[in-house]
Protein backbone atom coordinates (compact mmCIF):
# COMPACT_ATOMS: atom_id res chain seq x y z
CA UNK A 1 0.00 0.00 0.00
CA UNK A 2 1.04 3.52 -0.94
CA UNK A 3 1.52 6.17 1.40
CA UNK A 4 -1.20 8.49 1.16
CA UNK A 5 -0.87 12.24 0.00
CA UNK A 6 -0.45 14.52 2.88
CA UNK A 7 -4.50 15.53 3.25
CA UNK A 8 -3.42 19.13 3.76
CA UNK A 9 -1.36 18.53 0.53
CA UNK A 10 -4.03 17.26 -1.34
CA UNK A 11 -7.09 19.85 0.03
CA UNK A 12 -4.56 22.33 -1.85
CA UNK A 13 -4.17 20.28 -4.73
CA UNK A 14 -8.09 19.60 -5.19
CA UNK A 15 -9.06 22.99 -4.54
CA UNK A 16 -6.86 24.75 -6.83
CA UNK A 17 -8.16 21.85 -9.41
CA UNK A 18 -11.72 23.31 -8.82
CA UNK A 19 -11.41 26.55 -8.56
CA UNK A 20 -8.74 27.18 -11.17
CA UNK A 21 -9.60 24.54 -13.91
CA UNK A 22 -7.49 26.57 -16.83
CA UNK A 23 -4.69 24.87 -15.11
CA UNK A 24 -6.19 21.79 -15.48
CA UNK A 25 -4.08 20.72 -18.82
CA UNK A 26 -1.06 20.57 -16.46
CA UNK A 27 -2.94 18.48 -13.54
CA UNK A 28 -4.04 15.80 -16.14
CA UNK A 29 -1.79 13.08 -14.72
CA UNK A 30 -2.18 14.34 -11.17
CA UNK A 31 -6.28 13.85 -11.78
CA UNK A 32 -5.85 10.52 -13.12
CA UNK A 33 -3.60 9.35 -10.21
CA UNK A 34 -5.43 11.10 -6.88
CA UNK A 35 -9.17 10.23 -8.51
CA UNK A 36 -10.89 7.65 -9.54
CA UNK A 37 -13.59 6.94 -12.13
CA UNK A 38 -16.74 5.77 -11.82
CA UNK A 39 -18.38 2.81 -14.22
CA UNK A 40 -19.82 5.88 -16.08
CA UNK A 41 -17.51 9.13 -15.58
CA UNK A 42 -14.06 9.64 -15.54
CA UNK A 43 -11.82 10.57 -13.15
CA UNK A 44 -12.02 14.16 -14.76
CA UNK A 45 -15.84 14.04 -15.67
CA UNK A 46 -16.33 13.68 -12.12
CA UNK A 47 -14.16 16.39 -10.73
CA UNK A 48 -15.81 19.21 -13.08
CA UNK A 49 -19.24 18.74 -10.79
CA UNK A 50 -16.93 20.53 -8.60
CA UNK A 51 -15.45 23.27 -11.59
CA UNK A 52 -19.15 23.91 -12.49
CA UNK A 53 -20.82 23.78 -9.35
CA UNK A 54 -17.79 26.55 -7.74
CA UNK A 55 -18.29 28.85 -10.79
CA UNK A 56 -22.30 28.81 -11.08
CA UNK A 57 -22.40 28.97 -7.23
CA UNK A 58 -20.42 32.11 -6.91
CA UNK A 59 -21.57 34.25 -10.18
CA UNK A 60 -25.25 33.35 -8.99
CA UNK A 61 -24.36 34.78 -6.04
CA UNK A 62 -23.50 38.03 -7.09
CA UNK A 63 -25.81 37.77 -9.72
CA UNK A 64 -28.62 38.14 -6.88
CA UNK A 65 -26.26 41.00 -4.94
CA UNK A 66 -26.37 43.33 -8.23
CA UNK A 67 -29.73 42.91 -9.89
CA UNK A 68 -29.75 46.44 -11.32
CA UNK A 69 -26.01 46.52 -12.25
CA UNK A 70 -26.60 43.15 -14.03
CA UNK A 71 -29.68 44.30 -15.88
CA UNK A 72 -27.32 47.80 -16.77
CA UNK A 73 -24.65 45.86 -18.19
CA UNK A 74 -26.30 42.86 -19.48
CA UNK A 75 -25.77 39.46 -18.37
CA UNK A 76 -22.18 38.66 -20.88
CA UNK A 77 -20.28 41.83 -19.02
CA UNK A 78 -21.42 41.04 -16.31
CA UNK A 79 -20.03 37.87 -15.92
CA UNK A 80 -17.30 39.30 -16.93
CA UNK A 81 -16.69 41.64 -14.15
CA UNK A 82 -17.45 39.05 -12.06
CA UNK A 83 -15.26 36.44 -13.26
CA UNK A 84 -12.11 38.82 -13.05
CA UNK A 85 -13.43 39.53 -9.57
CA UNK A 86 -13.69 36.39 -8.25
CA UNK A 87 -9.74 35.76 -9.89
CA UNK A 88 -8.85 38.36 -7.99
CA UNK A 89 -10.71 38.22 -4.69
CA UNK A 90 -11.69 34.72 -4.50
CA UNK A 91 -14.22 33.59 -1.55
CA UNK A 92 -12.05 33.04 2.35
CA UNK A 93 -14.92 33.81 4.22
CA UNK A 94 -17.61 31.06 5.85
CA UNK A 95 -20.25 33.41 4.50
CA UNK A 96 -21.72 33.85 1.33
CA UNK A 97 -22.68 37.24 2.54
CA UNK A 98 -18.88 38.24 2.75
CA UNK A 99 -18.58 37.30 -1.12
CA UNK A 100 -19.19 40.99 -2.71
CA UNK A 101 -17.22 43.09 -0.05
CA UNK A 102 -14.48 44.10 -2.46
CA UNK A 103 -16.59 44.23 -5.81
CA UNK A 104 -16.82 47.69 -5.86
CA UNK A 105 -13.76 48.98 -4.91
CA UNK A 106 -12.44 46.48 -7.53
CA UNK A 107 -14.84 47.58 -10.01
CA UNK A 108 -13.75 51.14 -9.07
CA UNK A 109 -9.57 50.05 -9.22
CA UNK A 110 -10.29 48.25 -12.48
CA UNK A 111 -12.42 50.94 -14.20
CA UNK A 112 -11.21 52.83 -17.50
CA UNK A 113 -11.10 56.60 -17.84
CA UNK A 114 -14.37 56.67 -19.67
CA UNK A 115 -17.19 58.87 -17.66
CA UNK A 116 -20.11 55.38 -17.96
CA UNK A 117 -17.44 53.71 -16.06
CA UNK A 118 -17.87 55.69 -12.77
CA UNK A 119 -21.84 55.03 -12.72
CA UNK A 120 -21.51 51.49 -12.79
CA UNK A 121 -19.17 51.78 -9.71
CA UNK A 122 -21.66 53.80 -8.17
CA UNK A 123 -24.78 51.47 -9.19
CA UNK A 124 -22.71 48.43 -7.19
CA UNK A 125 -21.51 50.40 -4.25
CA UNK A 126 -25.54 51.46 -4.03
CA UNK A 127 -26.52 47.65 -4.23
CA UNK A 128 -23.94 46.42 -2.10
CA UNK A 129 -24.82 49.16 0.92
CA UNK A 130 -28.69 47.98 0.22
CA UNK A 131 -27.23 44.47 1.60
CA UNK A 132 -25.00 45.96 4.13
CA UNK A 133 -27.80 47.46 5.77
CA UNK A 134 -30.08 44.90 5.22
CA UNK A 135 -28.68 42.37 7.41
CA UNK A 136 -26.30 44.62 9.62
CA UNK A 137 -27.33 46.70 12.64
CA UNK A 138 -29.94 48.66 12.68
CA UNK A 139 -32.65 50.47 14.94
CA UNK A 140 -35.17 47.78 15.47
CA UNK A 141 -33.62 46.46 18.62
CA UNK A 142 -33.02 49.47 20.86
CA UNK A 143 -34.86 50.29 23.69
CA UNK A 144 -37.78 52.87 23.82
CA UNK A 145 -36.26 54.37 26.80
CA UNK A 146 -32.92 54.98 25.73
CA UNK A 147 -30.73 57.30 27.06
CA UNK A 148 -28.34 58.49 24.61
CA UNK A 149 -25.68 60.39 24.90
CA UNK A 150 -25.87 63.05 21.84
CA UNK A 151 -28.90 64.53 21.06
CA UNK A 152 -30.04 63.73 17.29
CA UNK A 153 -27.99 60.52 17.47
CA UNK A 154 -28.14 58.93 13.74
CA UNK A 155 -29.53 55.03 13.98
CA UNK A 156 -27.36 52.04 14.04
CA UNK A 157 -26.93 51.15 10.53
CA UNK A 158 -27.19 54.84 8.86
CA UNK A 159 -25.37 55.02 5.65
CA UNK A 160 -24.51 57.86 3.52
CA UNK A 161 -23.62 57.75 -0.16
CA UNK A 162 -22.06 60.27 -2.50
CA UNK A 163 -22.68 59.36 -6.02
CA UNK A 164 -20.66 60.68 -8.97
CA UNK A 165 -23.58 59.80 -11.08
CA UNK A 166 -27.23 59.94 -10.41
CA UNK A 167 -26.88 55.78 -9.64
CA UNK A 168 -29.85 56.28 -6.70
CA UNK A 169 -32.40 57.86 -9.39
CA UNK A 170 -31.32 55.27 -11.83
CA UNK A 171 -32.09 52.61 -9.72
CA UNK A 172 -35.72 53.62 -9.29
CA UNK A 173 -36.52 53.70 -12.54
CA UNK A 174 -35.06 50.12 -13.01
CA UNK A 175 -37.03 49.00 -9.83
CA UNK A 176 -40.19 50.57 -11.74
CA UNK A 177 -40.05 48.41 -14.52
CA UNK A 178 -38.28 50.61 -16.80
CA UNK A 179 -35.07 50.12 -19.06
CA UNK A 180 -33.52 53.35 -18.05
CA UNK A 181 -30.25 54.70 -20.72
CA UNK A 182 -27.15 54.95 -18.38
CA UNK A 183 -27.04 58.51 -17.10
CA UNK A 184 -24.02 61.13 -17.56
CA UNK A 185 -22.25 62.16 -14.41
CA UNK A 186 -24.08 64.08 -11.92
CA UNK A 187 -23.41 64.32 -8.11
CA UNK A 188 -26.01 62.60 -6.45
CA UNK A 189 -26.15 62.13 -2.85
CA UNK A 190 -27.80 59.33 -0.78
CA UNK A 191 -28.99 57.91 2.91
CA UNK A 192 -30.16 54.27 3.64
CA UNK A 193 -31.38 53.63 6.87
CA UNK A 194 -33.41 50.12 7.70
CA UNK A 195 -36.46 50.35 9.88
CA UNK A 196 -39.22 47.91 10.71
CA UNK A 197 -36.29 45.80 9.19
CA UNK A 198 -36.59 47.25 5.76
CA UNK A 199 -33.75 49.18 4.11
CA UNK A 200 -35.07 52.94 3.26
CA UNK A 201 -33.72 54.89 0.73
CA UNK A 202 -33.46 58.56 0.84
CA UNK A 203 -31.90 61.39 -1.71
CA UNK A 204 -30.25 64.47 -0.10
CA UNK A 205 -29.14 67.59 -1.51
CA UNK A 206 -25.20 68.43 -0.75
CA UNK A 207 -26.09 70.54 2.51
CA UNK A 208 -27.94 68.23 3.64
CA UNK A 209 -25.57 65.19 2.90
CA UNK A 210 -22.90 67.94 4.46
CA UNK A 211 -24.87 68.17 7.32
CA UNK A 212 -25.61 64.42 8.00
CA UNK A 213 -21.85 63.60 7.41
CA UNK A 214 -20.41 65.70 9.94
CA UNK A 215 -23.38 64.68 12.78
CA UNK A 216 -22.57 60.68 11.66
CA UNK A 217 -18.82 61.55 12.11
CA UNK A 218 -19.79 62.77 15.90
CA UNK A 219 -20.04 66.63 15.82
CA UNK A 220 -21.87 68.11 18.06
CA UNK A 221 -25.23 69.45 16.61
CA UNK A 222 -24.72 73.02 17.11
CA UNK A 223 -20.87 72.38 15.50
CA UNK A 224 -22.53 70.75 12.31
CA UNK A 225 -25.25 73.39 12.23
CA UNK A 226 -22.25 76.25 12.31
CA UNK A 227 -20.74 74.55 9.55
CA UNK A 228 -23.35 74.49 7.76
CA UNK A 229 -23.89 78.18 7.91
CA UNK A 230 -20.40 78.75 7.11
CA UNK A 231 -20.89 76.65 3.77
CA UNK A 232 -24.21 77.93 2.79
CA UNK A 233 -25.17 81.53 1.17
CA UNK A 234 -28.67 81.13 2.74
CA UNK A 235 -29.42 83.98 4.91
CA UNK A 236 -29.50 82.69 9.10
CA UNK A 237 -32.93 83.12 9.01
CA UNK A 238 -33.68 81.77 5.62
CA UNK A 239 -31.15 78.17 6.52
CA UNK A 240 -32.39 78.15 10.32
CA UNK A 241 -36.13 77.96 8.59
CA UNK A 242 -34.85 75.10 6.12
CA UNK A 243 -32.76 72.89 8.41
CA UNK A 244 -36.15 73.21 10.81
CA UNK A 245 -38.12 70.99 7.97
CA UNK A 246 -34.80 68.95 7.35
CA UNK A 247 -35.38 67.54 11.47
CA UNK A 248 -38.70 67.52 11.45
CA UNK A 249 -38.89 65.64 8.15
CA UNK A 250 -35.80 62.99 8.65
CA UNK A 251 -37.29 62.60 12.64
CA UNK A 252 -40.42 61.51 11.08
CA UNK A 253 -38.21 59.59 8.69
CA UNK A 254 -36.53 57.40 11.66
CA UNK A 255 -33.37 59.08 10.89
CA UNK A 256 -32.60 59.31 14.88
CA UNK A 257 -32.29 57.34 17.55
CA UNK A 258 -35.62 58.05 19.16
CA UNK A 259 -34.23 58.01 22.93
CA UNK A 260 -34.11 60.80 25.98
CA UNK A 261 -31.38 62.83 26.63
CA UNK A 262 -29.12 61.32 29.34
CA UNK A 263 -29.50 63.55 32.18
CA UNK B 1 -27.63 -0.61 11.19
CA UNK B 2 -28.91 -3.33 13.29
CA UNK B 3 -33.01 -3.25 13.91
CA UNK B 4 -34.00 -2.03 17.68
CA UNK B 5 -36.93 0.06 18.52
CA UNK B 6 -36.32 2.74 21.20
CA UNK B 7 -32.64 4.05 19.79
CA UNK B 8 -30.91 6.24 22.52
CA UNK B 9 -29.95 9.19 19.74
CA UNK B 10 -27.51 10.48 22.13
CA UNK B 11 -30.47 11.33 24.22
CA UNK B 12 -31.75 13.56 21.99
CA UNK B 13 -35.41 13.90 21.13
CA UNK B 14 -37.34 12.24 18.11
CA UNK B 15 -38.68 15.59 16.80
CA UNK B 16 -41.13 14.27 14.30
CA UNK B 17 -41.58 15.17 10.67
CA UNK B 18 -39.79 18.56 10.36
CA UNK B 19 -39.03 21.18 7.40
CA UNK B 20 -35.51 23.16 6.56
CA UNK B 21 -36.64 27.09 7.03
CA UNK B 22 -36.77 28.91 3.80
CA UNK B 23 -37.06 32.80 3.18
CA UNK B 24 -39.65 32.63 0.77
CA UNK B 25 -41.88 31.55 3.29
CA UNK B 26 -40.97 33.46 6.22
CA UNK B 27 -44.26 35.69 5.74
CA UNK B 28 -46.41 32.43 5.35
CA UNK B 29 -45.28 30.25 8.34
CA UNK B 30 -45.35 33.87 10.56
CA UNK B 31 -48.84 34.42 8.96
CA UNK B 32 -50.76 31.01 9.20
CA UNK B 33 -48.11 28.80 12.05
CA UNK B 34 -48.54 25.83 10.06
CA UNK B 35 -48.35 22.60 11.95
CA UNK B 36 -45.11 21.82 11.88
CA UNK B 37 -43.03 19.71 14.01
CA UNK B 38 -39.64 21.38 13.74
CA UNK B 39 -37.67 23.42 11.54
CA UNK B 40 -34.11 22.98 10.78
CA UNK B 41 -32.24 26.46 9.84
CA UNK B 42 -29.28 26.88 7.64
CA UNK B 43 -26.78 28.32 10.51
CA UNK B 44 -24.71 30.49 7.77
CA UNK B 45 -27.98 31.98 7.14
CA UNK B 46 -28.39 33.86 10.59
CA UNK B 47 -25.16 34.05 12.39
CA UNK B 48 -24.17 37.06 11.35
CA UNK B 49 -27.57 38.65 11.06
CA UNK B 50 -28.63 41.66 12.98
CA UNK B 51 -32.04 42.06 10.97
CA UNK B 52 -34.69 40.81 9.43
CA UNK B 53 -33.72 37.11 9.23
CA UNK B 54 -32.68 36.71 12.73
CA UNK B 55 -35.32 38.85 13.96
CA UNK B 56 -38.19 36.47 12.21
CA UNK B 57 -35.78 33.35 13.49
CA UNK B 58 -36.34 34.14 16.85
CA UNK B 59 -40.00 34.41 16.34
CA UNK B 60 -39.95 31.25 15.14
CA UNK B 61 -38.04 30.02 17.73
CA UNK B 62 -40.41 30.66 19.85
CA UNK B 63 -43.14 28.92 18.83
CA UNK B 64 -41.65 25.32 16.79
CA UNK B 65 -38.31 23.44 17.97
CA UNK B 66 -35.57 24.20 15.87
CA UNK B 67 -32.23 22.69 14.46
CA UNK B 68 -29.32 24.43 13.69
CA UNK B 69 -27.91 22.62 10.55
CA UNK B 70 -24.19 24.19 9.05
CA UNK B 71 -22.70 23.90 6.07
CA UNK B 72 -19.18 25.89 6.53
CA UNK B 73 -17.67 23.87 9.83
CA UNK B 74 -15.51 22.43 7.84
CA UNK B 75 -14.70 19.89 10.11
CA UNK B 76 -11.98 17.83 7.73
CA UNK B 77 -9.97 20.80 6.72
CA UNK B 78 -6.43 20.62 7.36
CA UNK B 79 -6.84 25.05 8.37
CA UNK B 80 -6.96 25.79 11.76
CA UNK B 81 -10.65 25.28 13.29
CA UNK B 82 -12.55 28.75 13.62
CA UNK B 83 -13.22 29.77 16.79
CA UNK B 84 -15.00 32.89 16.24
CA UNK B 85 -17.21 30.88 13.72
CA UNK B 86 -17.76 28.37 16.40
CA UNK B 87 -18.72 30.77 19.01
CA UNK B 88 -21.54 32.40 16.97
CA UNK B 89 -22.95 29.08 16.63
CA UNK B 90 -23.15 28.55 19.99
CA UNK B 91 -24.59 32.12 21.01
CA UNK B 92 -27.35 30.82 17.83
CA UNK B 93 -27.85 28.07 19.76
CA UNK B 94 -28.67 29.07 22.69
CA UNK B 95 -30.46 32.27 21.50
CA UNK B 96 -32.64 29.78 19.75
CA UNK B 97 -32.50 26.86 21.84
CA UNK B 98 -31.28 24.68 19.30
CA UNK B 99 -32.33 21.03 19.71
CA UNK B 100 -28.72 19.97 18.38
CA UNK B 101 -26.21 21.55 16.05
CA UNK B 102 -25.29 19.32 12.63
CA UNK B 103 -22.66 19.86 9.52
CA UNK B 104 -20.99 17.65 6.91
CA UNK B 105 -18.47 14.88 7.30
CA UNK B 106 -16.75 17.25 4.68
CA UNK B 107 -14.13 20.43 4.25
CA UNK B 108 -15.28 23.72 2.52
CA UNK B 109 -11.71 25.00 2.15
CA UNK B 110 -8.31 25.00 2.95
CA UNK B 111 -5.13 27.96 2.86
CA UNK B 112 -7.66 30.37 3.89
CA UNK B 113 -9.68 29.74 0.35
CA UNK B 114 -13.43 28.74 0.70
CA UNK B 115 -14.94 27.05 -2.10
CA UNK B 116 -18.62 27.49 -0.17
CA UNK B 117 -18.93 23.42 -1.63
CA UNK B 118 -19.15 20.41 0.56
CA UNK B 119 -15.77 18.82 -0.93
CA UNK B 120 -14.99 15.19 0.34
CA UNK B 121 -12.17 13.94 2.07
CA UNK B 122 -10.17 10.50 1.22
CA UNK B 123 -11.31 8.06 3.80
CA UNK B 124 -8.05 6.63 5.43
CA UNK B 125 -6.29 6.20 8.86
CA UNK B 126 -5.13 9.70 9.10
CA UNK B 127 -7.98 11.59 7.81
CA UNK B 128 -9.96 9.61 10.31
CA UNK B 129 -7.65 10.56 13.43
CA UNK B 130 -7.80 14.09 11.65
CA UNK B 131 -11.59 14.69 12.09
CA UNK B 132 -11.95 12.44 15.25
CA UNK B 133 -9.42 14.92 16.82
CA UNK B 134 -11.31 18.38 15.72
CA UNK B 135 -14.99 16.78 16.29
CA UNK B 136 -13.81 16.22 19.92
CA UNK B 137 -12.64 19.25 19.95
CA UNK B 138 -15.60 21.00 18.91
CA UNK B 139 -18.02 19.12 20.89
CA UNK B 140 -15.62 20.37 24.11
CA UNK B 141 -16.13 23.79 22.84
CA UNK B 142 -20.09 23.58 21.91
CA UNK B 143 -20.26 21.44 25.31
CA UNK B 144 -23.17 19.15 23.56
CA UNK B 145 -22.26 16.21 20.53
CA UNK B 146 -21.63 17.37 17.25
CA UNK B 147 -23.90 15.88 14.42
CA UNK B 148 -22.24 14.74 10.92
CA UNK B 149 -23.99 14.19 7.96
CA UNK B 150 -23.02 11.83 5.24
CA UNK B 151 -22.58 14.43 2.23
CA UNK B 152 -23.27 13.93 -1.30
CA UNK B 153 -20.18 13.61 -3.25
CA UNK B 154 -18.97 13.32 -7.03
CA UNK B 155 -15.47 11.75 -6.77
CA UNK B 156 -13.60 9.32 -4.68
CA UNK B 157 -10.06 9.41 -4.36
CA UNK B 158 -7.28 6.52 -4.79
CA UNK B 159 -5.90 6.96 -1.63
CA UNK B 160 -9.20 6.23 0.34
CA UNK B 161 -9.01 2.81 1.93
CA UNK B 162 -11.86 3.33 4.33
CA UNK B 163 -15.80 3.10 2.94
CA UNK B 164 -17.90 6.01 4.20
CA UNK B 165 -20.46 4.29 6.54
CA UNK B 166 -16.99 2.54 7.97
CA UNK B 167 -15.77 5.88 8.45
CA UNK B 168 -18.76 7.35 9.90
CA UNK B 169 -18.96 4.27 12.27
CA UNK B 170 -16.03 4.57 13.70
CA UNK B 171 -16.15 8.93 14.22
CA UNK B 172 -18.79 7.98 16.26
CA UNK B 173 -17.39 5.12 18.60
CA UNK B 174 -14.36 7.47 18.63
CA UNK B 175 -15.81 10.83 19.79
CA UNK B 176 -19.18 10.13 20.63
CA UNK B 177 -20.74 12.50 18.03
CA UNK B 178 -24.18 11.94 16.08
CA UNK B 179 -25.17 10.99 12.92
CA UNK B 180 -27.53 12.96 10.18
CA UNK B 181 -27.97 10.71 7.22
CA UNK B 182 -29.51 11.79 4.46
CA UNK B 183 -30.91 9.23 2.73
CA UNK B 184 -31.11 11.29 -0.59
CA UNK B 185 -27.52 11.73 -0.25
CA UNK B 186 -27.07 7.45 0.25
CA UNK B 187 -28.57 7.17 -2.60
CA UNK B 188 -26.72 10.08 -5.11
CA UNK B 189 -23.25 9.05 -3.82
CA UNK B 190 -24.53 5.42 -4.34
CA UNK B 191 -24.84 5.80 -7.96
CA UNK B 192 -22.18 8.37 -8.41
CA UNK B 193 -19.55 5.46 -6.71
CA UNK B 194 -21.27 2.52 -7.16
CA UNK B 195 -21.64 0.55 -3.67
CA UNK B 196 -25.00 -0.87 -2.31
CA UNK B 197 -26.95 2.41 -0.65
CA UNK B 198 -28.99 -0.79 1.47
CA UNK B 199 -25.53 -1.99 2.86
CA UNK B 200 -24.43 1.60 3.51
CA UNK B 201 -27.37 1.70 5.78
CA UNK B 202 -26.99 -1.57 7.52
CA UNK B 203 -23.41 -0.73 8.27
CA UNK B 204 -24.14 2.59 10.03
CA UNK B 205 -24.52 2.64 13.83
CA UNK B 206 -28.23 2.57 14.48
CA UNK B 207 -28.34 4.07 18.36
CA UNK B 208 -26.00 6.96 17.23
CA UNK B 209 -29.14 7.95 14.27
CA UNK B 210 -30.29 11.61 15.55
CA UNK B 211 -31.70 12.61 12.38
CA UNK B 212 -32.47 11.70 8.67
CA UNK B 213 -32.58 14.42 5.75
CA UNK B 214 -34.65 14.08 2.72
CA UNK B 215 -34.83 15.47 -0.73
CA UNK B 216 -35.04 15.55 -4.46
CA UNK B 217 -32.05 15.37 -6.41
CA UNK B 218 -31.14 15.49 -10.39
CA UNK B 219 -30.43 12.25 -12.01
CA UNK B 220 -28.66 12.98 -15.11
CA UNK B 221 -27.71 9.25 -16.66
CA UNK B 222 -24.38 8.81 -15.82
CA UNK B 223 -24.13 10.41 -12.31
CA UNK B 224 -26.68 12.35 -10.18
CA UNK B 225 -26.35 15.76 -7.83
CA UNK B 226 -27.73 16.42 -5.18
CA UNK B 227 -30.02 19.53 -6.40
CA UNK B 228 -32.98 19.91 -3.62
CA UNK B 229 -34.76 21.04 -6.44
CA UNK B 230 -37.93 18.71 -6.24
CA UNK B 231 -40.25 15.95 -5.44
CA UNK B 232 -38.32 12.88 -3.15
CA UNK B 233 -37.97 9.95 -5.43
CA UNK B 234 -39.28 6.31 -4.62
CA UNK B 235 -35.63 4.43 -4.44
CA UNK B 236 -34.70 7.32 -1.73
CA UNK B 237 -38.47 6.53 0.19
CA UNK B 238 -37.62 3.23 0.38
CA UNK B 239 -34.50 3.55 1.47
CA UNK B 240 -35.86 5.52 3.97
CA UNK B 241 -38.04 3.13 4.96
CA UNK B 242 -35.40 0.89 5.74
CA UNK B 243 -33.34 3.05 7.57
CA UNK B 244 -36.36 3.99 9.84
CA UNK B 245 -36.81 -0.01 10.39
CA UNK B 246 -32.92 -0.17 10.82
CA UNK B 247 -32.80 2.98 13.63
CA UNK B 248 -36.69 2.97 15.01
CA UNK B 249 -37.17 5.86 13.65
CA UNK B 250 -36.24 9.33 14.24
CA UNK B 251 -36.26 13.05 13.11
CA UNK B 252 -36.55 13.31 9.50
CA UNK B 253 -36.71 16.94 7.56
CA UNK B 254 -37.00 17.65 4.37
CA UNK B 255 -34.75 19.84 2.52
CA UNK B 256 -35.96 21.88 -0.65
CA UNK B 257 -33.71 24.58 -1.84
CA UNK B 258 -33.82 25.44 -5.60
CA UNK B 259 -37.53 26.13 -7.67
CA UNK B 260 -39.12 26.15 -4.11
CA UNK B 261 -42.93 25.76 -4.06
CA UNK B 262 -45.44 26.86 -1.83
CA UNK B 263 -44.73 25.87 1.82
CA UNK B 264 -47.71 23.62 2.11
CA UNK B 265 -46.27 22.10 -0.90
CA UNK B 266 -43.21 21.32 1.08
CA UNK B 267 -44.76 20.36 4.00
CA UNK B 268 -46.71 17.67 2.06
CA UNK B 269 -43.74 16.31 0.57
CA UNK B 270 -42.22 16.30 4.19
CA UNK B 271 -45.24 14.12 5.42
CA UNK B 272 -45.64 11.39 2.79
CA UNK B 273 -42.88 10.57 5.50
CA UNK B 274 -45.24 9.07 7.77
CA UNK B 275 -46.96 6.84 4.52
CA UNK B 276 -43.99 4.82 4.04
CA UNK B 277 -43.06 4.24 7.46
CA UNK B 278 -46.52 2.51 7.62
CA UNK B 279 -48.09 5.34 9.91
CA UNK B 280 -50.22 6.34 6.34
CA UNK B 281 -53.22 7.80 7.84
CA UNK B 282 -53.41 10.63 5.42
CA UNK B 283 -54.98 13.64 6.59
CA UNK B 284 -57.04 15.77 5.09
CA UNK B 285 -54.95 17.74 2.75
CA UNK B 286 -51.95 16.16 2.60
CA UNK B 287 -51.45 14.78 -0.63
CA UNK B 288 -51.00 11.31 -1.49
CA UNK B 289 -47.46 9.57 -1.81
CA UNK B 290 -47.10 9.90 -5.63
CA UNK B 291 -45.30 7.57 -8.16
CA UNK B 292 -41.75 8.59 -9.19
CA UNK B 293 -41.16 12.29 -10.04
CA UNK B 294 -40.98 13.34 -13.25
CA UNK B 295 -37.77 13.42 -14.71
CA UNK B 296 -36.44 17.58 -14.57
CA UNK B 297 -35.32 18.58 -17.90
CA UNK B 298 -31.79 19.74 -17.71
CA UNK B 299 -31.17 22.76 -20.36
CA UNK B 300 -28.08 21.94 -22.13
CA UNK B 301 -25.28 24.33 -20.63
CA UNK B 302 -26.71 25.11 -17.41
CA UNK B 303 -25.27 22.15 -15.30
CA UNK B 304 -27.69 21.62 -12.17
CA UNK B 305 -26.02 23.08 -9.49
CA UNK B 306 -25.22 20.84 -6.29
CA UNK B 307 -26.51 22.20 -2.91
CA UNK B 308 -25.62 24.36 -0.93
CA UNK B 309 -26.52 27.72 -2.33
CA UNK B 310 -27.89 29.88 0.43
CA UNK B 311 -28.32 33.67 0.59
CA UNK B 312 -30.96 35.64 2.18
CA UNK B 313 -30.74 38.97 0.24
CA UNK B 314 -32.50 42.30 0.56
CA UNK B 315 -35.49 43.27 -0.78
CA UNK B 316 -33.80 46.56 -1.60
CA UNK B 317 -35.72 49.68 -1.60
Amino acid sequence: MTTPLPLADLQRWLLGAIAHPADGAAMADDIATRLLPSQRQSAGERLAVYQNAYVSRLLGVLRELFPCLRSAVGDDLFEQFALDYLRVHPPTSYTLHALADQFAPFLAATRPADDWAGFLVDLARLEHAFDQVFDGPGPEELEAALEVDVPWRLVPGFTLLAFSHPASSYYTAWKAGENPPWPAASEQFVALLRRDYVVRRFELSRPQFALLADLDAGQSLDDALAALAARSSLPPSALADEVRLWFTRWSAAGFFVAGKPRT
Amino acid sequence: MNARPGLPRLGLPHLGIGVGLRSVHFGHILRAGPAVDWFEIISENFLDSQGRPRHILRQIAERYPVVMHGVSLSIGSTDSLDFGYLAKLKRLAAETRAVWISDHLCWTGVAGRNSHDLLPLPLHEASLAHVAERVRIVQDFLERPLVLENPSSYVTFADSTLGEAEFLARLTSDTGCGLLVDVNNVYVSSRNHDFDPVEYLRSLPADRVVQFHLAGHTDLGTHCIDTHDGRVVDPVWRLYRLAHELTGGTSTLLEWDARIPTFDEVHAEAKKARQWIGEGEIREGEAPAEPLAAPIAIAVGSPPLPHPAHLITASAP
